[in-house]
Parts: C-alpha cells; sequence; structure tokens
C-alpha cells in the first residue's frame, strides 16, 4: 500500500479517477431555460435571492429524457457514451485507460431504450458495464466472471447492505457489487454503502474496482456484509476534491491552484499540533525552520508559516485558516488556538495558494488560506470504532552543543579581567552602591589572593578544580526532564438512512522537556439529519479544553544566571546556595538578614521547586448548526450559523519564596528607626489573572447551483453572503500580598509615592534613588469587529475540456477608522482550464494527463488595528495618571486616503500524468503584484509623529511551485514511491514612499529599498582584521578604518555590502516511501537555500559583563586572533582590554560581511515507520483495520553550505496504534 | 414529495436567508475598541490637554518638559575624570554636551528634548483647530475656554524651551535674520517644516501666551493640585516674563512679573518645610505657580555620570538653609548632590513664584529701580535663611542691585533649566576640565545655539537646515 502518494481518502481509485474523463451529464428538455445569470452577482444580495427563487421553482418543473436518439458511424466509444449521458443524465464511471483498447462505434436507434442501446454499443467490445442509480459503471471483462450483467433487478425478498472500504477503512466509491452467476449488480454510493437485492438461491457477492484486488464473498444467509478492498496492481493516482472552504469541486475542474494534504499524509507525522504537522507537505509552503539556538523543543511551538512567501510588508503575513467553513483566527487579538483542534479529527487540508482559490475569502486571504476540513458521519454505515493510542519521547535537550565557551577559557578571561582591575569596584570591603554586587567564585578567590587571605597556590589549586567543572550537567540534572507525551484518540462514525453522525473524543498529556505541560481534551460531535428527501441539517458541536502551563521556576535554568563552574548541589548531593549573577553578595545577604528583611541567597534547586506556577486554560466551544436543501435540478440553498466561543485565563503565582517577588518587596521595605520595618508591597505572594473571551458569530447563506446546461455546458456556481461578528472581552488584574491559604490580599497599593530604595539603607550608603511600586497591571479591554460580504463564484465547463471561472467578493469591515468611509472592497479573479488530455488530436499515450490552467485575480490584507482613517483617540481612566484626571492621547493623525491593501496574482499551472502515473505531479508558475500596500515610513518629528502609516508601498513576487509523484518500482509487495516538492520564491519591493534621502546608518534597520528583496541582509563592508592589533577593519571613505564610531554613524547606503534575501528563495521536500507488504517507511528530507543569516560570534563586551561573567561567550573566541599573522586564517577579532573593549567594535564586526552566510541546507525532516496487520487473513479478528506506527522527527542537518555550529534541535520518537473496530 | 413542499422548503429557506442578510449597517458602525473615539467634543480635548499631562510617556504627576539638558549644558553640572574615563569615553553625547561639541547629537535615532516637545505641540494644535470648529453653549464657556487657553499656553511654553536650546540667542539688531526654531502651527503633518527667524520665534512665543491670557483664569485661591497642572493667568504672565526676559525686554519682564505677582505671590519658608536629607520638596507645593518638570529627557540614564557643580554650595551663606538642607556628600562616590527641587525627585521646570521675584527685581535694577529690586530680593530670602539669622540686603545703585539678583538667580533657581538661558542671554563663560583638555564656553559662541540633530535633518529630507 502506498501512503506516499496524496489521494482523497475513500474514494475507489479506479471508478472516480475518470469522472475527470468522464462526468456527470444531465439534460434538461429544451423548453425549459435555465435560470438567467445575466444580473451581476454582485447586485444587492436581497434582489438576487429573489430571482434566483423564481428562476429555481421554474427550473424545478423538468424531468429526464430517458428514451435515446443516436446516430454515429465509426465513433469513439467515449463520444457515444458522452451523447448518450447527456440525453439521459445518467453517469458514466469508468477509466481512460480501459476506454483505450475499444473498438469504434456504430449504431442508429431513434427513441430507444437505455439498456437496449448499452447493449449494442458493448457487443463485441473487450468491456463490461452495469447500471445502477443513475449511474453506468464501465469496467474491463477481465475483472469480472465472463457473463453480460443484467439491468437492474426485479425487488427480492432479501436486501443486503453494507459498506466497502479500503484498508484503512475508508469508503471506496463506485465499487461493483454483482450476484455471482447473474447479470444484476449495483455500485456503492458516495459513502462506500451499498444495498442490493438477492433471491434465496443467490450464494456469492463479487467485489469489483478498477485498481482494487476484485473479491468474492460467500452471502451465508448475512444481511450485513461489509468488505475490505485491497489495493491492486493497477493504482491510480490522485483522486482529489478540493475545498474552498464554503464548496468542494473535483480537482478536474478547478482552474485555481491548491495543494491538498489528506488524512494519511497529514498522519504521517505524529506531532501533537496541526502546523508542525504540515512541515514539508506541500509546495509553496514554507515553514520556518528550527534554527534558533536556544530553541530547545520544537514541541509545541508554533512555526512561522507562509504561502508563496510574503504579500505585504507590514500587515499581518499568517494566511488565513479556515476550519469546516469558518475563519480561525488565532493572531493577535485574536485568541482562538489551532492547537485546540485535535489533529485526529481532521480529514484533509487544502492549501488555496493562488488569486482564484483564495479569492473568495476577500479582504482576509492575501496570504493564502489553509482549509481544515473535519471528519464527519457517513450514511448508512455501520458504526466503525477508530482509535488511536500514542506515545511520544524527546529526550533531554543537547546543552553541550551549543556556542558556549569552556569553563577553562571563560576562567582564563576572568583572571585576565582581574588583573586588569575591572572587579575592583566590588571588593565587599568598602561600601559603596556597588558593592552588594556578587562576584564569581574565581574572582572571589584572586581577591582573596590580593588581600593576602589566600596563598596563591591554594587560590590556583582550587581555580584548576573549578575549571573541570560545566554547570550544564546540573542544569540537565535538575531542571530538565525526557518529555513523554501520551495520545489517546477514539471515534465512532456512522449512520443510517436518515441521519450520520461522527463523534471523537481525545486526550493528549504532554509534559515537556523543561517541565511545561500541555493538556488537551476534546470532543467533537456531528450529527447530520436527512429528515426528508433532499434535506439536511447539521449539528456539528466541538469543545476542547486546553490546560498549559509550568509549575516551576522558569527562569532558573537560564545558565547566563551563573558561572560555568557553579555546582547546584554540594558534594552529598545537597541543594546549595550559589553566587546568582542578579543576586547579592554575601556580605549585603548578611546585612539585608540582619535588618529583618528577606533572605536574598539564591538556590537554584530550592528556587526551581519554589511554590509559583504560570497556567493558561483554554476552552472552545463551536456550534454550528446548519441546514441545507438541495433540488433535483442542481440548486441547493443553505444557510448555516456558527458560534465559536474561546475562554482564555491565564493565572500567574509567585510565593514569596520566589527569589524575584522577595527581591521586589525587599527593595521598597522601609528600615525605620530601631528598624521597624514598613511594607509598602505586603509580604506574601503575587496573583496575576487574565480572562480573554472571543466570542465569533458568524451566519452564511449560500445559494448553490452545478448543473448540465444542454449536451456540453455545465455550470457549477455559488453566490452567498457572510457576515461576521467577533467580540473580543479581556479582563486583567494582579494583586501583591497574596495569601493561598487564607485567600487575603494586598487590596490597595500606593504606587504614587516614591520611596527610597532600600538596598542602599541597608549597606547605609546616603543615595537618594527612589521609585514608585509599579502596579500589577488591571483594567478591560474590549474589542469589536464586524465583516460583511458578499461573494459569488461561478465555474463554466465546455466539453469537459474547457472550463472558465470567475469569483468577485465585496467585503465590508468595521475596522477602517471609528467612520463608515472607504470600507467596502471589492475582489474578483477569473481563470480558466484547458483539459488537453481530452481533445480529440490528442494521442500521447504515454501522457494520458494533461491539463493547462491559469488564474488570475485580486487578494486583499487586512491591516492591522492601529491603522486608521481618522485621527482618533483613546481614553484613559484617571487612575493611571498621577494628575488625578482622566484622559486621552492622540493615536494617530487623520489618513483620508487609506485603502485596503491588495495583491494581483497571475497563476498557470500544469498538470499531468505519465502513463499509469509513473510520474504525475504540477507545475504552477505566479507572479504577484501588491499595490497600495500599507507601510510605516519615518516622519519630521518636528511635525509630532516621527512615523506615519499609509498606503505607500509596492512589492512584487514570482515563483514557481513543483510536485512530483513517482512511482519507482510496483511489484506486488514491493513499492517505492518518491515525492519531490520544489518551490522558488523571490519578492522584491517596488515602491516605498517616500525613500529619504538621508537615512539611519545602522545596518540592521536599512530601510525598505525598492529593487531589493522585502527582508534582505546588509553587512558592513569588512577590511579583514589589523595585522598588528586584530582589531576588525571597517571602511570609512573608501580607506580601511577602526574608527568604529564613524564607520558605524557614517556609512552610507551606498556603501554597505548587500548579501542577499534573507528568506529562503528555494524550498522544498524530498520524500521516498518504500512498502513491503504491509511494512511501510517513508522519509522527508526537506531544504532551503537561496538566503543568508548573520551568524552570531564573540561579544566582548558582552562576555566582559559587569560584576562577574554571565555570557556564555562563543566558540569563536578559541579562533580569535591572538599574534600577527592569525589574520591570515581568521576573522574573528583580538580580545581588548577591558579599558579598549567597546560595544562599537563588537556592533561592526557582528554586522559586518565577515559573519554573514549563505543559508542553504538539507535536513532529514522524518521517518515514518507503520505495518499494517491484514486484519482480513485473521480469523476472529475483531479489527477490520489495525496499524502500528513509529515516527521519529529527526530534524537533522545532513548538509549545510557553511559549517556554523548550532545548538542540536530536539528529536522526538513517537510510537503507537491506530485501528478500526469491525 | 409533492412539488408543492419542496417549493414551501425552499422557500422559507430563501425567506430565512434574506431575513439573515438584512440589517447589516449598525455592526459595520460600531467601534473596533471602545477606549477609541474620533476627537469631538469640549471634553475630548480637555482629556487630550490632560493626556499631556503625564499621559505621553509615563504616569508621572504634571506637563513634562525638556529643558534639563540645559542644567547639563550649563555650569550647574560637572563631571570627575573618574566618570568621564569610565562612562563618557565613546559616548558622543555624553563628551559632546560636556563640550558643547557640534556632534554630540550625531549618534541619535530619537531626543526627546525634540521629539517630545513637537509632539506636545501636534496636541496642541489638535486641541486648538478642533475647539475652534465647536461653537460653545452659554454653559460650556469655561470649559471652551480652558482647553483653548491651555492649547494656546503650551504650545507658548514647548516653543520657548525649544527656542532656548535651537533658537539663537535674541539680538534685536538681528533677530530678523537669526536662525530661530521650527515653528509648527497646524496639526497638518503633510506641512513642511522650516526654521523661522529668531524675531519669529519670539513673537510666536508672545502671541501664544498672550492669547492664553483671554481664556485662563486667575490662579484659584484654593491653591489646589489642578490649579498648578492646568496653567493659569499667572502662570501666563510669568511665562511672558521669563520670554521677555530672554529678549532682553525688561520694561515687560517687571510688568509681567509683577502681573503675576498680583494674582499670586505665596512663598515657602523653609524654615518649616521639613526638609530632610533624603526626601526633597513636595510637588504642587504653596510656591508652585505653574507644575511642571523634567525626567531627565533624553539623559535619564546618564544623570549618575554628572555631579552637580561643588561651586555651587560654595555660594551660599552659612545660615542659608539651601545649603544644609540640599547639599550633602555621597560616601561612597565623594561626590555632591543637590536635593531641592520642587517635584519630589524629578528636575522642576516650572514657574514659582521665588522666579517671579527675582524676575520684576531684575526688571527693575536693569530700569534703575534699585529699592523695589532689593525689596523684593529681601522678601524672598528672609525665607531662606534660618529664622534670625538674615541681614536685609542693600545696595546703593542698580548695578550692585543687578548683580545681586544674578547672584541669587543662580543660588535660587538652580537646576530649574533656567541657568542655561541665562548663560546665553548674558553671554556668560564657562570652562570645563575633564583628563586634562579644557573646553570653553565663551560670549558670543556659535555653541550656544546646539546643532539640529542629524536625524531630524534627514528625516525632514533636509528642509530642516543646521545652524551655520
Amino acid at each position: 500500500m502506498n501512503r506516499s502518494v496524496p489521494h482523497s481518502s475513500g474514494k475507489c481509485k479506479g471508478a472516480l479517477h475518470k469522472i475527470h474523463t468522464t462526468q456527470m451529464y444531465k439534460l434538461y428538455s429544451e423548453n425549459v431555460r435555465p435560470y438567467s445569470r445575466k444580473s451581476k452577482i454582485l447586485l444587492r444580495m436581497k434582489l438576487t435571492i429573489l430571482l434566483m427563487i423564481v428562476a429555481v421553482l421554474q427550473v424545478s418543473a423538468t424531468t429526464f429524457a430517458q428514451r435515446i436518439t443516436l446516430t454515429e458511424k465509426n465513433a469513439p466509444l467515449e463520444k457515444v457514451l458522452d451523447q448518450i449521458s447527456i440525453q439521459t443524465g445518467f453517469d458514466f464511471l469508468f477509466t481512460s485507460t480501459i476506454l483505450k483498447g475499444s473498438k469504434p462505434v456504430n449504431i442508429n436507434v431513434k427513441n430507444a431504450d437505455l439498456n437496449e442501446v448499452l447493449r449494442t454499443i458493448f457487443e463485441g467490445q473487450p468491456l463490461e458495464f452495469s447500471i445502477a442509480d443513475k449511474s453506468v459503471v464501465v469496467s474491463r471483462k477481465e475483472t469480472l466472471p465472463a457473463e453480460k450483467i443484467q439491468p437492474a433487478p426485479i425487488p427480492q425478498p432479501i436486501t443486503i447492505d453494507g459498506q466497502v472500504t479500503n484498508a484503512k477503512g475508508e469508503p471506496l466509491v463506485g465499487v461493483t457489487v454483482l450476484i455471482k452467476g447473474t447479470n444484476r449488480g449495483v455500485i456503492t454510493d458516495a459513502n462506500g454503502y451499498y444495498k442490493l437485492q438477492v433471491n434465496l438461491n443467490d450464494k456469492t457477492l463479487i467485489f469489483s474496482c478498477v485498481g482494487m484486488i476484485w473479491q468474492e464473498v460467500t452471502i451465508n444467509g448475512r444481511t450485513v456484509i461489509n468488505v475490505v478492498l485491497v489495493e491492486g496492481i493497477s493504482k491510480l493516482g490522485t483522486v482529489s476534491v478540493v475545498s474552498t472552504g464554503y464548496q468542494t469541486l473535483p480537482k478536474e475542474r478547478a482552474t485555481g491552484s491548491f495543494a491538498i494534504i489528506d488524512s494519511t499524509l497529514f498522519n504521517r507525522s505524529a506531532a501533537p499540533n496541526i502546523l508542525n504537522r504540515l512541515n514539508g507537505l506541500a509546495s509553496g509552503v514554507y515553514m520556518s525552520a528550527v534554527t534558533t539556538p536556544t530553541d530547545f523543543s520544537n514541541q509545541g511551538r508554533t512555526l512561522t508559516y507562509m504561502i508563496r512567501g510574503l504579500s505585504t510588508i507590514n500587515s499581518t503575513q499568517s494566511p488565513l485558516v479556515i476550519v469546516d467553513g469558518f475563519p480561525y483566527r488565532s493572531t493577535s487579538p485574536y485568541y482562538q488556538d489551532i492547537n485546540s483542534l485535535n489533529p485526529d479529527d481532521i480529514e484533509s487540508i487544502t492549501v488555496l495558494k493562488d488569486a482564484a482559490a483564495a479569492s473568495i475569502w476577500g479582504a482576509r486571504a492575501g496570504n493564502g488560506v489553509l482549509v481544515i476540513t473535519t471528519k464527519k458521519g457517513k450514511y448508512n454505515q455501520k458504526p466503525t470504532v477508530s482509535f488511536n493510542i500514542g506515545t511520544s519521547i524527546t529526550p533531554k535537550p543537547d546543552l553541550f552543543s551549543d556556542r558556549s565557551m569552556s569553563t577553562a577559557d571563560i576562567i582564563g578571561v576572568e583572571r585576565s579581567l582581574y588583573a586588569q582591575g575591572k572587579y575592583a569596584a566590588y571588593n565587599t570591603s568598602v561600601l559603596n552602591s556597588t558593592s552588594w554586587k556578587p562576584i564569581s567564585q574565581v574572582a572571589s578567590l584572586l581577591m582573596a589572593v590580593s588581600n593576602g587571605t589566600l596563598s596563591q597556590a591554594a587560590a590556583d589549586a582550587q581555580i584548576a578544580a573549578l575549571s573541570k567543572l560545566d554547570v550544564r550537567n546540573d542544569l540537565l540534572k535538575y531542571f530538565y526532564q525526557t518529555a513523554i507525551s501520551q495520545k489517546y484518540d477514539v471515534n465512532v462514525r456512522g449512520g443510517g438512512e436518515k441521519y450520520k453522525y461522527f463523534l471523537s473524543a481525545g486526550y493528549d498529556n504532554d509534559n515537556g522537556v523543561s517541565y511545561n505541560y500541555q493538556k488537551r481534551a476534546s470532543i467533537n460531535m456531528t450529527n447530520t439529519f436527512n429528515p426528508i428527501k433532499n434535506l439536511e441539517i447539521s449539528l456539528p458541536l466541538t469543545y476542547s479544553y486546553n490546560k498549559q502551563g509550568i509549575d516551576k521556576g522558569t527562569s532558573v535554568n537560564s545558565y547566563s544566571n551563573y558561572s560555568p563552574y557553579t555546582q547546584f548541589a554540594d558534594a552529598n548531593g545537597n541543594p546549595q546556595n550559589v553566587i546568582y549573577s542578579n543576586g547579592y553578595s554575601n556580605m549585603f545577604i548578611t546585612r539585608a538578614l540582619s535588618k529583618g528583611l528577606y533572605n536574598m541567597s539564591f538556590n537554584p534547586i530550592t528556587q526551581f521547586n519554589a511554590p509559583q506556577y504560570t497556567n493558561t486554560n483554554t476552552t472552545l466551544t463551536t456550534l454550528s448548526p446548519s441546514i441545507k436543501y438541495s433540488l433535483p435540478n442542481g440548486f441547493s440553498a443553505e444557510l448555516t450559523y456558527n458560534y465559536t466561543k474561546t475562554l482564555k485565563s491565564t493565572e500567574i503565582y509567585q510565593s514569596d519564596s520566589v527569589w524575584n517577588l522577595k527581591n521586589n518587596i525587599n527593595n521598597y521595605t522601609q528600615i525605620g528607626t530601631n528598624n521597624v520595618l514598613t511594607y509598602p508591597i505586603n509580604r506574601g505572594g503575587t496573583l496575576n489573572e487574565r480572562v480573554d473571551e472571543q466570542i465569533d458569530n458568524n451566519v452564511r447563506a449560500l445559494l448553490n447551483y452545478n448543473h448540465n446546461l444542454g449536451a456540453d455546458h455545465r455550470i457549477d456556481a455559488v453566490i452567498g453572503y457572510d457576515r461576521n461578528e467577533t467580540h473580543i472581552n479581556s479582563n486583567y488584574n494582579g494583586w501583591y500580598g497574596y495569601n493561598t491559604q487564607l485567600g487575603t490580599l494586598q487590596t490597595l497599593v500606593d504606587n504614587v509615592t516614591r520611596y527610597t530604595n532600600t538596598n542602599y539603607a541597608i549597606l547605609d550608603v546616603p543615595l537618594t534613588m527612589t521609585s514608585a511600586v509599579s502596579t500589577i497591571q488591571n483594567g478591560i479591554y474590549r474589542q469589536f469587529t464586524a465583516f460583511v460580504s458578499s461573494f459569488g463564484n461561478a465555474a463554466y465547463t465546455y466539453k469537459n475540456r474547457y472550463t472558465l471561472s470567475g469569483s468577485a467578493r465585496g467585503d465590508e469591515a468595521n475596522i477602517f477608522g471609528v467612520s463608515t468611509n472607504n470600507k467596502k472592497k471589492i475582489l474578483w479573479s477569473v481563470g480558466g482550464s484547458w483539459r488537453i488530455d481530452q481533445e480529440a488530436f490528442y494521442h500521447i499515450s504515454w501522457l494520458p494527463t494533461l491539463k493547462l490552467r491559469t488564474t488570475y485575480g485580486m487578494q486583499g490584507n487586512i491591516p492591522s488595528f492601529s491603522v486608521q482613517s481618522l485621527a482618533t483617540i483613546s481614553y484613559y481612566a484617571s487612575t493611571t495618571n498621577s494628575s488625578g484626571l482622566p484622559y486621552a492621547q492622540l493615536n494617530n493623525l487623520p489618513n483620508p486616503n487609506l485603502r485596503w491593501e491588495q495583491t494581483g496574482q497571475l497563476n498557470i499551472g500544469l498538470d499531468f500524468g505519465v502513463k499509469n502515473n509513473i510520474v504525475s505531479g504540477s507545475i504552477d508558475y505566479y507572479t504577484k503584484k501588491g499595490n497600495d500596500l500599507i507601510g510605516t515610513f519615518v516622519m519630521d518629528p518636528s511635525t509630532g509623529i516621527s512615523s506615519y502609516t499609509g498606503n505607500v508601498a509596492g512589492m512584487k513576487g514570482n515563483g514557481v511551485d513543483v510536485t512530483l509523484n513517482t512511482k519507482n518500482i510496483e511489484t506486488k509487495d514491493f513499492k517505492w514511491n518518491t515525492r519531490i516538492l520544489f518551490s522558488q520564491n523571490a519578492d522584491e519591493v517596488t515602491a516605498y514612499y517616500p525613500t529619504t534621502k538621508y537615512y539611519q546608518p545602522y545596518v540592521n534597520s536599512v530601510p525598505y529599498t525598492v529593487g531589493r528583496p522585502i527582508n534582505s541582509i546588509y553587512s558592513y563592508k569588512w577590511a579583514g582584521l589589523d595585522p598588528l592589533s586584530g582589531n576588525p577593519q571597517g571602511y570609512v571613505n573608501g580607506n580601511i578604518s577602526t574608527d568604529y564610531s564613524t564607520i558605524l554613524s557614517s556609512t552610507t547606503k551606498s556603501d554597505i555590502v548587500y548579501n542577499g534575501p534573507a528568506n529562503p528563495t528555494i524550498f522544498g521536500s524530498i520524500m521516498n516511501t518504500f512498502s513491503y507488504k504491509g511494512f511501510n517507511i517513508s522519509a522527508n528530507i526537506t531544504y532551503e537555500g537561496g538566503f543568508y543569516y548573520r551568524m552570531s560570534s564573540i561579544n566582548y563586551s558582552n562576555l566582559f559583563g559587569s560584576n562577574m561573567i554571565t555570557s556564555r561567550g562563543d566558540i569563536d573566541f578559541t579562533k580569535r586572533w591572538q599574534q600577527a599573522g592569525d589574520e591570515k586564517f581568521t576573522n574573528v577579532p583580538s580580545m581588548p582590554t577591558v579599558a579598549n573593549s567597546s560595544s562599537n567594535r563588537d556592533y561592526f564586526y557582528q554586522y559586518s560581511s565577515a559573519l554573514v552566510a549563505k543559508g542553504d541546507n538539507i535536513r532529514l525532516q522524518d521517518i515514518s515507520l507503520s505495518y499494517d496487520l491484514n486484519t482480513s487473513k485473521i480469523k476472529g479478528s475483531p479489527f477490520s483495520s489495525f496499524q502500528l506506527y513509529g515516527y521519529y522527527l529527526v530534524n537533522t542537518y545532513l548538509w549545510r553550505a557553511v559549517d556554523y555550529k548550532l545548538q542540536t534541535p530536539s528529536q522526538t520518537i513517537s510510537f503507537g496504534i491506530r485501528a478500526t473496530l469491525k | 414529495m409533492t412539488m408543492k413542499m419542496k417549493q414551501i422548503i425552499f422557500i422559507s429557506l430563501s425567506i430565512l436567508m434574506l431575513f439573515v442578510t438584512s440589517c447589516t449597517k449598525d455592526a459595520l458602525n460600531k467601534k473596533p475598541d471602545i477606549t477609541i473615539a474620533t476627537p469631538s467634543t469640549i471634553a475630548d480635548y480637555q482629556y487630550l490637554m490632560d493626556g499631556i499631562e503625564g499621559g505621553i510617556i509615563s504616569n508621572a504627576p504634571g506637563l513634562y518638559s525638556y529643558c534639563n539638558l540645559g542644567n547639563f549644558l550649563s555650569d550647574e553640572y560637572t563631571t570627575t575624570d573618574a566618570y568621564y574615563t569610565s562612562n563618557f569615553s565613546g559616548n558622543k553625547l555624553l563628551t559632546g554636551v560636556f563640550t558643547w561639541n557640534t556632534n554630540m547629537f550625531n549618534d541619535l535615532t530619537s531626543l526627546a528634548e525634540w521629539n517630545y516637545q513637537y509632539k506636545t505641540i501636534l496636541y496642541a494644535n489638535v486641541v486648538s483647530e478642533g475647539i475652534d470648529a465647536i461653537a460653545p453653549k452659554s454653559t460650556e464657556q469655561s470649559a471652551w475656554n480652558l482647553a483653548k487657553g491651555m492649547a494656546l499656553f503650551i504650545r507658548g511654553q514647548m516653543y520657548y524651551n525649544l527656542s532656548q536650546f535651537w533658537s539663537k540667542p535674541y539680538n534685536a539688531s538681528t533677530a530678523k535674520t537669526d536662525m530661530g526654531i521650527v515653528l509648527r502651527k497646524s496639526s497638518n503633518a503633510t506641512e513642511v517644516s522650516v526654521r523661522s527667524s529668531v524675531e519669529e520665534t519670539y513673537q510666536q512665543i508672545i502671541s501664544d501666551f498672550k492669547g492664553s491670557l483671554k481664556y485662563l483664569t486667575n490662579t484659584s485661591t484654593a491653591n489646589s493640585q489642578l490649579s498648578k497642572i492646568r496653567p493659569s493667568k499667572a502662570a501666563a504672565y510669568g511665562a511672558l516674563a521669563r520670554t521677555y526676559l530672554a529678549m532682553g525686554d525688561y520694561t515687560n519682564v517687571r510688568n509681567y512679573a509683577d502681573s503675576a505677582l498680583q494674582l499670586y505671590s505665596t512663598l515657602l519658608d523653609y524654615n518649616t518645610v521639613g526638609v530632610t536629607a533624603i526626601s526633597s520638596l513636595a510637588n504642587f507645593n504653596a510656591e508652585t505657580v505653574f507644575y511642571c518638570m523634567d525626567q531627565y529627557g533624553s539623559y535619564g540614564s546618564y544623570s549618575g555620570y554628572w555631579t552637580i557643580n561643588p561651586d555651587n554650595q560654595a555660594l551660599y551663606d552659612n545660615n542659608d538653609l539651601r545649603k544644609t538642607l540640599f547639599f550633602f556628600k555621597n560616601v561612597s562616590t565623594g561626590n555632591t548632590i543637590w536635593n531641592g527641587d520642587y517635584a519630589n525627585g524629578y528636575k522642576f521646570t516650572g514657574i514659582a513664584v521665588d522666579e517671579l521675584y527675582l524676575m520684576r527685581a531684575e526688571g527693575n535694577a536693569k530700569l534703575g529701580n534699585t529699592a523695589p529690586a532689593i525689596a523684593d530680593l529681601n522678601t524672598l530670602l528672609v525665607k531662606r535663611y534660618k529664622t534670625g539669622t538674615f541681614t536685609p540686603l542693600t545696595a546703593t545703585d542698580a548695578t550692585t542691585a543687578l548683580n545681586l539678583v544674578l547672584l541669587e538667580r543662580r543660588k535660587e533657581l538652580i537646576c530649574r533649566g533656567l541657568r542655561w538661558s541665562d548663560i546665553r542671554r548674558l553671554g556668560l563663560s564657562v570652562t570645563r576640565t575633564a583628563l586634562g583638555v579644557t573646553s570653553t564656553l565663551t560670549a558670543g559662541d556659535s555653541k550656544y545655539t546646539l546643532p539640529i540633530p542629524p536625524y531630524v535633518i534627514s528625516a525632514s529630507n533636509g528642509t530642516i537646515t543646521q545652524t551655520p
């Protein structure tokens, strides 16, 4: 079984595949005219809907013609079948390969019966046909017993029904079910169901379907027979139904550019979150690679992702996510969390990439759309229970793979700094404003030698012992754990004649490497009723509860708090106090204790376990009832209401044993005469609470029309109306002096009086440093957004070869300022496709699938909320103004010309399939051009504002997306498939007004430049190291210089080196899948290239620090210039003296060309392994499918253009069982 | 199912759809955020004016202004060689201010003294324009007057502060051609910024202050915090006196200082203020006419590197409370600390009664009225000496009186941002030495006018030109 080829689950590959070479022709009598589409879609909706009703009522009076009149001589069989289909309205299901061997047809009939005509046509053909439920299934004779199929049966006493599924339990559509020894049979419906009446003497049923191995099943008195068909040799490729979120259409008729990720592909990964699973699965979709050195874990991390590169400069850059037809909004200021969705409930994900696909989502779809469809129940299906139980294990991070200097090197630097007098000011024998600061153990030992209290030899011995230690051992031992996640998921789906359901329950329990946790429980329930024919009422309900947080002291595990030789426990393993870089000297701690203040010594292990927590509970409730009514003539009307409520509450508690809180309370504690203490901040814990509520109300009305008109015409159209209102209510509060036992808190905090800092009083240093107690924020936030949209989309297909599509959507929103001006935006698209392979002249037999498509359209983008067309002010309460007056502030100056952003995109695509789909795939080329992009530019600050936001920017982009599926080896037992994704994307700023003549000469803030990518890497020109001093050298006015201040301030834009784009311009993946019998192994290799990044290197000012070394430096330290001649081998500057150390020198080096590297890399993303038990061979097995799976998130570079050391990313191993009960 | 039934279902569904598609406009007209609005009422404009007070930067009481940079430019502050070595070296702003170097702002991308004062001017312009468009009812007249008067006063105040740094010192004979500051008279950000002449600068300041007089009320006798945060007539008179002082128009200095003192003349008696070594004078104290303060502006993080010039302490008599209450030594650094501001730890830059007395005295001394000048000095000083120790000053000629007044300005108005203005208008010279290198500011020096920060010139695309 091949799991790497994307295919829509649950389709009988053969039959439905050819729905793109056949299709459902239906004919109406000549005297009925279809509804006239002359009226413009964007007329007022009410009027349009009224017109539609009238049209629909007219059309509903039609009936089908059942008699055939036909004259053909030597006509291709396919053409003849087309004619019959047109005349009768019957659908023909067959594959093009089947028809290849057919003989030309001669026929001359008048008003003949369908059966007669078919019999005539199929006489002498190597083919057979069967009729069921307005469909004619055409198949090869070899696959069936060599008897002719007779027309549908006369009513019989016994009814047998059941479902036909594939090995994964997915229903198969279009399977022929034939009573052996007769010519009576039916085909399975869209849900794999069949119903057949048999005689008592009928013994055996034959299930056959192209692409599957046919099966004979003995009836044995049963009335329910479910069958699992196994894929056969003549397997065909991609079958797809694309979903735009409110409409599904066969991929064959689509003109736009889509990528479909079905549940099989999606479930290849065992990552607990949806976004992580999408990595490397669709061309044109870029997920940022895990390159952050400090990012220990990929688990639970939200990857940034984008579709086809950037479409905007300053507005939201993430794609619109649609879940079951409605927008899911998780980017600020919204609170919906995509991670609340249970990945096991997802049926498929469609990525809408081009304008035709996305423009229907209007002003929010400028960055592309991800359409997520969840699983639903099936009519006439026995309850099917599936479950998935899995575990994931992530080992502790590899802290030793980071860029830290060795302990010995850091001690070497400390010695050097000490010799230069760096720590003299921290000598605790003198009381001054710095003597509360601690110094490191090494510096203390050296100071003891200087003070004569320790011998040089003893100090050296102790330092030598310290240099063998590494704090990372203790960090790993005490603050990290092996992460274990468990997942339990069960779902039941089924249905009767008039009712179908899908119920699922999932529970995830993730424990992260740094003791963070996440628990998610979700229930998903979809009930659909079909009370009367053609009326469908659906009641989906989902509820999920997500709790994440941590109960440990998160700040203590950063090892820049400590010297590298710090030990958290003594020789006996008991937690011990350590020197904490942000803490205090021992002298200070003793003095503070004697005055009755909190003990400020720092014990990392105790601090890690001190009572405290941060937790966030998110509940998501969605209710989405809909009602749909279809008329047989192709019209259907659908009304959906969607209510989603997200409630997110965050609580942060710290007890007063947490060091930072103790410190804060101490700082304000006032020491009176006789050491009487008063507490502006009460002793006790702090509690912060925040509740965010998001309520989405959506209403959608849709009117669909999907029908054939006349012989060669088909129309698929939809018009709709959409209304969305979102309320966000946030309340937040914080309290000092919280006592968990008594529930008491400090209700009144004086945040006006300026208190003197106690630290000086403790040291008896008469300094006045005063500050007021900062309030723990409290307040409310209310936000409301409303969208009202009307849209229409129509596709017209002629002769099943030519499709023209068009769409338009008008959006109105309340976000553009508080007035109604310029709110409406109309976006549109047009497209066309040509199925070259369907042309009569097309005879390339090795390339049976060839389709050309193109679209052009406008996509929109929503600016951030701060952009307003009118001058706005914000009100603030008097309590936040110490003058005691309520007040307001100006948010922005008016911008009467503010417009929505829009991006035009042209897409040209080619879909192809080599014979037997040995190679199949698609190539898309696109260009896009963004106008009216909203940008911020520097203003003359004399105007009172330093920046201004308006429609000032433009960009263009272009790219290629390639998807290639190949079947390298395919035998009965062994298969090897490859899936190659390739994407190229380049963008460029085309306008950014006004371009300032002058600019700030800092390379990390070079303004957007016309002709350059939006995100670019620039650097200072590098002139190597000075051979005499090892100082980094740059240029001033073309001359080599070490005057860093001048280099930084006077390097002009033209002097700055442009290195290249910062975003990958080439990326993709190669996934190989091997299967042998039930075993399946696949590995995904991702690559990205054509971009640059800045490497980090040694920064001496940071390394030297203030009171002690807290920076871990950088391993480049060992490559630093040390003596003349080194400059030939290294670019790493020499270590300066304390006096010569300058942050400008470090800054210049950091932003010089010497540290810009090419980012090209190839990564082994993951390996997936599974074994499917052949349950049909196990007698009495309760399972219809049973799979053991394993997944290894490898996350490892195979190759990099520049070998730049980065902390090894985390790896995860998952394994589990996926099974379906019979 | 009958055709009729199908039709009924379809019609019902369609009617339901019609229903949901109607009534849409309400939602689209709702505000996305309840805390925002387009300003339209008198109250909105008053909120905006009160927002300047503290709101723009943080929740500190009262109006921010940015004159404290002047303290560091003047002889009131200095530094030690040790501080200079460890902190000033390589920092263009610190070394530039210390040596009056024209490159002092070259490394900056933002300077509070410029950006925030012009931001405040924008608020004043928005309010002034907005309030003009409102025809107040009779019951609203006083509220309307307050917003309008405040907008004018505050704009004048900001122009004055800016002029003390970036406008050349006033010289009547060349004022029409000397470069003044950028005057932003409307809220329209698309208007190009250009520098005015010194004459235009000062005329604008005077016209704003005088304009505000029409609308402001007398300081309330209640002497409340509010009456000090919001400007009063007395504040406007005081501000006019200050402006004329910078122009050397001593008749107006005397007259306007006198007008202010007619309205309000309460002095603090330092014998009774209860100041200790670590607490400065209270906010909104009785001597304050208009409260305004500076949290060091761009200099905030650097103030610790400076020390008050120890020469200042020597100016005071031993019985002078200002010497004992406000000066003390930091035992660890050996530096002198001064702690006598009227803003509880921040630097007071508003108008207080002591300054009004000193301005009236200087005006009178310049005009040859020795006796009233000395009388004002004595009125003030008796409240500054230990009770019973003050011997009234005497002077027989106006020059002696003037010198006494100027000395007293230096002692009484220390760290109010006024010393820099005095150095400029009086053409005083200042000498500073660090690491053996001496920098001097001499009379008529072009360094009396600060360079326009290069980032401002660049952001204006060069429409703002550098002072030659």
